[in-house]
């Protein structure tokens, strides 16, 4: 409280500033209040006792007079102001009443009684004061009334009192009237003969109000200060500390968000500090947290909505992102699926050569890949294969095989021997080149009636001769580089003759180099093993045997190279009866299907297969097919699925092999052709026309591909 | 695969060219169901130069045919190759399809159609 304007003082000083004056107040008008009624009441106590005393002095005169006096006067005796000298003299009535009161005044606080007149006998008992004068004027107009006043007398408090002395007696009259220092004679009966005055001290009665009213002031100043006491310790307490502490810590917050903002929020304001109680400085402190908190608000608001903007911007470019990934992805697809229909998939791809027996396989490591096997004929009597590897992987590579397989057929077609082709190719690829990709390439010319082979290798990996006794070994060295690297690479041929029932392995490096979940890789050795085994094996049934033992040795491990086999056999396989294999690899395309009856149909004519069991034929594969395409895999790459058709006595095979989700359509449930149509995964309806159709269907897993197999006899 | 389409008065004609495979199924499925939309309620399909059917061909036909019931139409089919015929029968097909030998014949059925349809005939 160290202003002095009451708006500052704290909520405690306030409190006591009304509290306390209240009770001031209150205390003051009890006092008053108090000593009011304690005055009365002295006053009515005194006045009775006046009064008392009056009718006991005035009975007193009254028997005096009208009893001792007559008597005194019957024993001759005289009634007379000087009594006390003359014998036989009695007091008058009125001198007999002062005596006593003489006698009465004496005592600590004793009342004075005085008998006196407007026509006093003696002189000395007249009217004297403006009490009396007022006094005879009023009992003059009310004789049975009281004067009474209070005055001080010789510094003393008294009740002044007086009473009218009525001429009660005829001897009082008489007397009066006889005297003759009486100033009248005419007194009647019932006359103002004068007034009887009573003087009582009022001191103690004075000393006793005031004293009360000293402990009622006492006592409400000390309630006062007890109230301001109890209070201020109260107030402090329960009132100014807590919202003290609650100011503070509004304050503080305030403080510690302001240094938060982005923006300082009103910094000016947040020094100043309110004139007024503690409920003041806490609504300023509120409003400046308020202030803050709105602020906040705002500024996450504004915050939320950038974040909702942004969250837009990054969804839209999400769904952008996605939607060129799927266009890419389709696209490489496509890519992928064009890729895999360049090479020769169908075997054996001159079903009325009988010469020589061929088949390849490929398997990109990617959606792409960069290997490339080739064969085509070149005249009637030889035929050109090749097998090459491009450095790298993907669409790069995939873009650079394509080119250098081009280059490569185109060239050898054009009749040149190996070593030329290869340097005529290595010219053509080398200025072109920014990538700096290189080929392996391995290039022979077999003569199917001869059996001559020619070869250049630029860099590849030297195929394997497989002798018809089983000998194995690596064909000749030719010196020669890779493809693409030098523009004046020089190559060179090489010449073998081929034994009836020889064969010729080729392959890259993507088998030889393939690795196991140890990093173990396959090597050359193992491959020697394989091809040992498979010695007298067909060359479809060869690679199935390579390329199985590859995959078996790799299994758990992603393929890090792409994997190409090509196998050749001069003249056909020792003893065993030929059955006539048609192999075709389909990309998982349903237009597949039709490519493939093409095919068929071409097989069933070169073998007599009437047209309706053709039909039939194509019908289930058509069945299995679009199962396999359209429900089978879980990604959207391409596929292999490759089918095999073959003739032996009167019966045509069909194996088709994928590597889709595992499903045997065997334990598919018969179709219910009274329910209404569901689109059902193998469509229950394809697995029925196919067994009512065909004299057998099997299937069986093996190595994660599934193989379905159905027969139907065609001819006795 | 080609359809050709005809009308007869109040009946739809459709004439397959080729092969109903799961390639073409498709194209076959949208045709009818725009028909159907367009309110269409007899239809005829002739198959005199449809080479090839496959199951997926078979279930176009089959929701056709359910789909013309439900809104109270018929579908006859005509002119089937012998082994288009016995993929039919095979399936089970003969029995839900009124089959007429040809095109005529299957007219003639949708606009009196009182007489039973001929299945074999």
């Amino acid at each position: 409280m160290r202003r002095l304007d009451f708006q500052s003082w704290s909520i405690g000083a306030k409190l006591i500033a009304l509290t306390v004056p209240l009770i001031a107040l209150a205390t003051m008008v009890a006092a008053g209040l108090i000593y009011q009624h304690d005055v009365t009441k002295v006053n009515d106590k005194l006045e009775h006792r006046a009064r008392s005393l009056q009718h006991q002095i005035m009975a007193d005169r009254a028997y005096y007079a009208s009893v001792v006096v007559p008597k005194i006067k019957e024993l001759e005796g005289t009634i007379g102001v000087d009594y006390k000298e003359v014998h036989g003299r009695f007091p008058l009535p009125a001198t007999f009443v002062r005596e006593v009161s003489e006698i009465t005044k004496k005592l600590a606080n004793g009342y004075t009684v005085n008998l006196l007149s407007p026509w006093p006998i003696n002189k000395d008992k007249g009217v004297r004061d403006d009490f009396h004068r007022d006094a005879f004027a009023y009992l003059t107009a009310n004789p049975k009334g009281q004067f009474i006043r209070n005055e001080v007398l010789q510094d003393r408090k008294v009740m002044r009192y007086m009473a009218a002395d009525i001429a009660a007696a005829q001897s009082c009259v008489n007397c009066h009237n006889a005297h003759a220092q009486s100033p009248r004679h005419d007194f009647k009966l019932n006359d103002l003969m004068g007034g009887l005055e009573i003087i009582i001290p009022m001191d103690q009665y004075v000393d006793e109000t005031r004293r009360d009213l000293f402990a009622t002031v006492s006592g409400g100043v000390g309630l006062c200060l007890l109230v301001l006491g109890i209070m201020a310790l109260g107030t402090n307490r329960t009132v100014r500390r807590p919202l003290k502490a609650l100011a503070g810590r509004m304050a503080a917050f305030v403080a510690k968000e302001d240094a938060k903002f982005m923006r300082p929020w009103a910094p000016a304001q947040a020094a100043k500090t309110p004139i007024g109680d503690e409920a003041t400085h806490i609504t300023a402190t509120f409003e400046r947290m308020q202030g803050v908190i709105v602020t906040q608000q705002n500024e996450l608001r504004e915050a939320n909505q950038n974040l909702e903007q942004r969250v837009i911007e990054r969804t839209d470019e999400l769904r952008r992102t996605m939607e060129e990934k799927e266009r890419i992805g389709s696209e490489l697809r496509i890519a992928s699926d064009i890729q895999r229909s360049i090479l020769p998939r169908t075997f054996p791809p001159f079903p009325h050569r009988q010469e020589f027996e061929l088949y390849a396989e490929t398997i990109p490591a990617r959606e792409m890949g960069g290997d490339f096997y080739d064969f085509f004929l070149i005249d009637d009597e030889r035929l050109g294969f090749v097998i090459a590897d491009v450095s790298g992987k993907g669409v790069p590579a995939a873009i650079f095989m394509a080119v250098s397989r081009t280059l490569v057929k185109a060239t050898a077609l054009t009749g040149v021997g190996p070593d030329e082709c290869l340097q005529q190719v290595n010219r053509l690829l080398c200025p072109d080149n920014d990538a700096a990709m290189f080929v392996t390439v391995f290039y022979g010319i077999l003569n199917a009636h001869t059996g001559m082979l020619e070869y250049s290798n630029g860099g590849h990996n030297i195929p394997y001769h497989l002798g018809r006794d089983g000998r194995i070994a690596m064909l000749e060295k030719s010196a020669g580089m890779a493809l693409g690297i030098a523009d004046e690479a020089r190559f060179e041929t090489k010449r073998l003759t081929l034994q009836h029932g020889d064969a010729l392995f080729l392959y890259t490096d993507g088998v030889t180099e393939a690795m196991d979940s140890g990093d173990c890789m396959f090597t050359e050795q193992r491959l020697e093993e394989v091809l040992q085994r498979s010695h007298s094996a067909t060359p479809a049934e060869q690679i199935h045997g390579v390329v199985g033992e590859v995959r078996q040795f790799s299994a758990g491990t992603a393929q890090s190279d792409d994997i190409t086999v090509l196998a050749l056999r001069f003249g056909k396989a020792s003893g065993a009866v030929r059955e006539d294999r048609l192999s075709v690899t389909l990309t998982n395309q349903l237009t597949e299907i039709e490519r493939l009856s093409v095919i068929v149909d071409e097989f069933g004519g070169r073998h007599g297969i009437p047209p309706k069991v053709l039909f039939e034929v194509n019908m289930s594969l058509d069945e299995v097919l679009t199962n396999i395409i359209s429900y089978g895999y879980a990604d959207a790459l391409s596929h292999d699925i490759i089918v095999r058709l073959s003739c032996l006595e009167g019966t045509v095979s069909v194996e088709v092999e994928d590597d889709a989700r595992a499903f045997n359509p065997l334990t598919a449930p018969e179709p219910d052709l009274t329910k209404p149509l569901e689109e059902r995964p193998i469509g229950g309806l394809g697995v029925h026309l196919i067994k009512t159709m065909m004299d057998a269907l099997e299937y069986r897993r093996e190595r994660d591909r599934n193989i379905l197999t159905f027969r139907k006899k065609f001819a006795a | 695969m080609d359809i050709i389409e005809d009308k007869q008065g109040a009946i739809v004609l459709l004439g397959l060219v080729g092969r109903l495979d799961s390639g073409t199924s498709p194209q076959m499925e949208e045709k009818v169901l725009g028909l159907l939309a367009g309110g269409a309620k007899q239809l005829v399909v002739n198959f005199a130069r449809l080479d090839y059917i496959s199951s997926a061909g078979l279930r176009v036909l089959l929701m056709a045919a359910k789909k013309l019931k439900a809104s109270g139409g018929v579908i006859a089919l005509c002119a089937l190759k012998p082994h288009i015929r016995e993929v039919f029968d095979i399936a089970g097909f003969t029995a839900m399809f009124p089959i007429h030998e040809s095109e005529a014949l299957a007219l003639r059925s949708l606009t009196n159609m009182d007489a039973p349809w001929d299945a074999r005939g």
